[in-house]
């Protein structure tokens, strides 16, 4: 029995070249790399996400509000039924695209001035002050914009902005979208501005030769041509807790 | 220069370029006329691309002025020139299909959906791509991005084309291709090209006048004829070809008088050293070039010369073997 095993490894050898065996080594070096994080995304990212789902289909304990182990479809109904939550999650989507819009409009041109006009020097001193913001924590920074949009803080009646500019949000939807514009930004201008990084000068020259203005060549060449590499960042505000910080 | 008639498409006026402290276009006057394919050749660096860039509008001139049929233009921006480019690199957008990358200049024109489809359609077709309109260019290869590109330039009709340098990425069969293909455009159109490139090959081939640059100077320009075989300077001489120069004693001892003289290989005969006609010389290498050899010989008394014969030529020699080399007397050109 030991002696055929032996044969027939033998006689797979030749078509068990080295290319093959090249081949599963290198497989295996993929699966080793990628299978940390792949459980990790799996596990936490996935898995909460699919356990939410999941707990929304058992009813709540009225006394404790601990899932209970009797199933349900009744969440799932009033979520799309009871209008309370249904303008909740439309005011969520309302936000959240307010909050992109803005994220873009300010992202874009400035992302354009870091990558392609900016001397070498202003380039770093502005990709370093773009970044900082994401050592803060998430709620600090909110807290942070808080302070500046409180009405009747210790900065005076209006708050600090309306000492300052004479003008303030206040506390309302557009502060909250500003604030939430204001969290995201980074994330909407650092793939934007990779984008603009690879952008050749070659298509913006091509562009004008072509008989393009300035603002055309923005719109349909370089922010067109980079929009696909910042749609990552136009999803982002959505997934933000919106619904929480809203009031 | 009438051959090419008295209208003057492009006209250059003492066009400088700095970047910073280096010059990198030197006070360039030149005449390019209606209709003819001229040729920008230099090597890197030589300013013939800048140029290029000033006269499409990509860059402003330091000093000197740019004229396109007979306006001056030096102060108005590439979108409203009437002059196209050919990318070296392509330049083709991206994000856009074949189709809508030639679309665009009659779109930002706003020349109607249909004529526009229209015409972007047959200049795909002219450049027999017709079919592959949908495609993306990431979905092309280079010869076809390449057409792709002259396409988009020329279905705005422009008065004057510029190519700046756009075979250099393709093999060496397709670039012979396209150079015909260019060629043949361009005649048909009866459009003005300006093209750059620093292969001497394509420049003697294709053009109808060469403009040699050299460290943003031009050098001279002429017929790929008067540039080969009457060079004006040891530069040219040596840049637009291979070529034996010479000058000083040995100038008097090979040519027989003082001066500086460019004698091409292809002149140079090889002969049985029992020959009575020619000098002494001693082979000190063979270069096999497929249809022609180059034979370096060194001459006896001091001095090099390099001849090419038919590699069919039955005089095949041998290094070390002693030769005569001997040339009529009207091949060695004098550099004034």
């Amino acid at each position: 029995m030991g002696e055929r095993l032996e044969q027939t490894a033998r006689l797979a050898q030749p078509r068990n070249s080295r290319a093959g065996r090249e081949k599963s080594r290198s497989a295996l070096a993929l699966a080793a790399v990628l299978s940390g994080p792949l459980a990790w995304l799996l596990v936490v990212y996935v898995g909460s996400l699919s356990l939410l789902i999941v707990s929304a289909f058992f009813s709540l304990d009225d006394f404790t509000g601990k899932p209970t182990n009797e199933l349900t479809t009744s969440n799932v109904v009033e979520a799309f039924t009871q209008s309370e939550y249904v303008s909740l999650v439309l005011r969520s989507i309302g936000v959240a695209a307010c909050a992109t819009v803005i994220c873009l409009a300010l992202a874009l041109p400035t992302a354009f001035y870091i990558s392609r006009l900016a001397s070498r020097r202003t380039k770093r001193g502005l990709v370093v002050a773009m970044l900082l913001p994401l050592w803060t924590g998430y709620l600090v920074k909110a807290f942070a914009l808080r302070a500046v949009f409180e009405p009747g803080s210790e900065y005076g009646d209006g708050g600090l902005l309306k000492g300052l500019l004479g003008w303030s949000p206040g506390f309302g939807y557009f502060a909250v979208i500003l604030t939430l514009a204001y969290l995201w930004f980074p994330y909407m201008l650092l793939p934007i501005h990779a984008g603009f990084e690879r952008l050749p000068d070659s298509l913006i020259d091509a562009s004008s030769d072509l008989g393009a203005g300035t603002l055309r060549t923005f719109v349909s060449v370089i922010a067109r041509s980079s929009f696909h590499r910042s749609l990552p960042a136009a999803s982002s505000p959505s997934r933000s807790p919106s619904a929480t910080t809203s009031p | 220069m009438s051959e090419h008639g008295p209208t003057i498409a492009v006209a250059l006026r003492d066009l400088g370029k700095r970047f910073g402290d280096v010059v990198a276009v030197d006070s360039v006057t030149l005449d390019i006329y209606e209709g003819e394919f001229l040729t920008l050749l230099g090597p890197s660096g030589s300013g013939k691309t800048t140029v290029l860039r000033m006269i499409a509008g990509f860059e402003r001139p330091s000093s000197g002025s740019v004229e396109l049929n007979g306006e001056d233009v030096t102060n108005i921006p590439a979108s409203r020139r009437n002059v196209n480019t050919v990318f070296q690199d392509y330049a083709l957008f991206p994000h856009m299909s074949v189709l809508d990358n030639v679309e665009y200049g009659l779109k930002v024109k706003k020349v109607p959906a249909d004529e526009r489809k229209r015409r972007a359609m047959e200049a795909l077709e002219s450049v027999r791509l017709g079919a592959l309109g949908g495609r993306l260019p990431s979905q092309l290869s280079g010869g076809q991005r390449q057409r792709v590109a002259l396409a988009r330039a020329l279905v705005n009709r422009p008065k004057v084309l510029l190519l700046d340098e756009p075979l250099g990425a393709l093999d060496l069969k397709l670039r012979e291709e396209m150079q015909l293909e260019l060629k043949s455009i361009q005649k048909e159109l009866g459009l003005t090209f300006i093209y750059v490139t620093h292969d001497q090959g394509e420049a003697l081939s294709m053009s109808d006048r060469i403009a040699v640059f050299n460290a943003g100077r031009i050098e001279q320009v002429g017929s790929p004829r008067e540039i080969y075989e009457h060079p004006t300077s040891t530069f040219v001489a040596g840049f637009v070809g291979v070529t034996n120069l010479f000058s000083g004693d040995l100038a008097a001892r090979l040519v027989g008088r003082p001066g500086t003289f460019t004698l091409r290989p292809e002149h140079v005969e090889v002969l049985a050293s029992s020959d009575t006609r020619g000098h002494d010389a001693t082979v000190s290498g063979v270069q096999y070039l497929g249809p022609v050899s180059h034979v370096f010989c060194e001459v006896d008394g001091g001095g090099k010369v390099i001849a090419s014969s038919a590699s069919t030529s039955s005089t095949a020699v041998s290094i070390g073997q002693r030769v005569k080399i001997a040339w009529p007397a009207d091949a060695a050109v004098e550099i004034t």
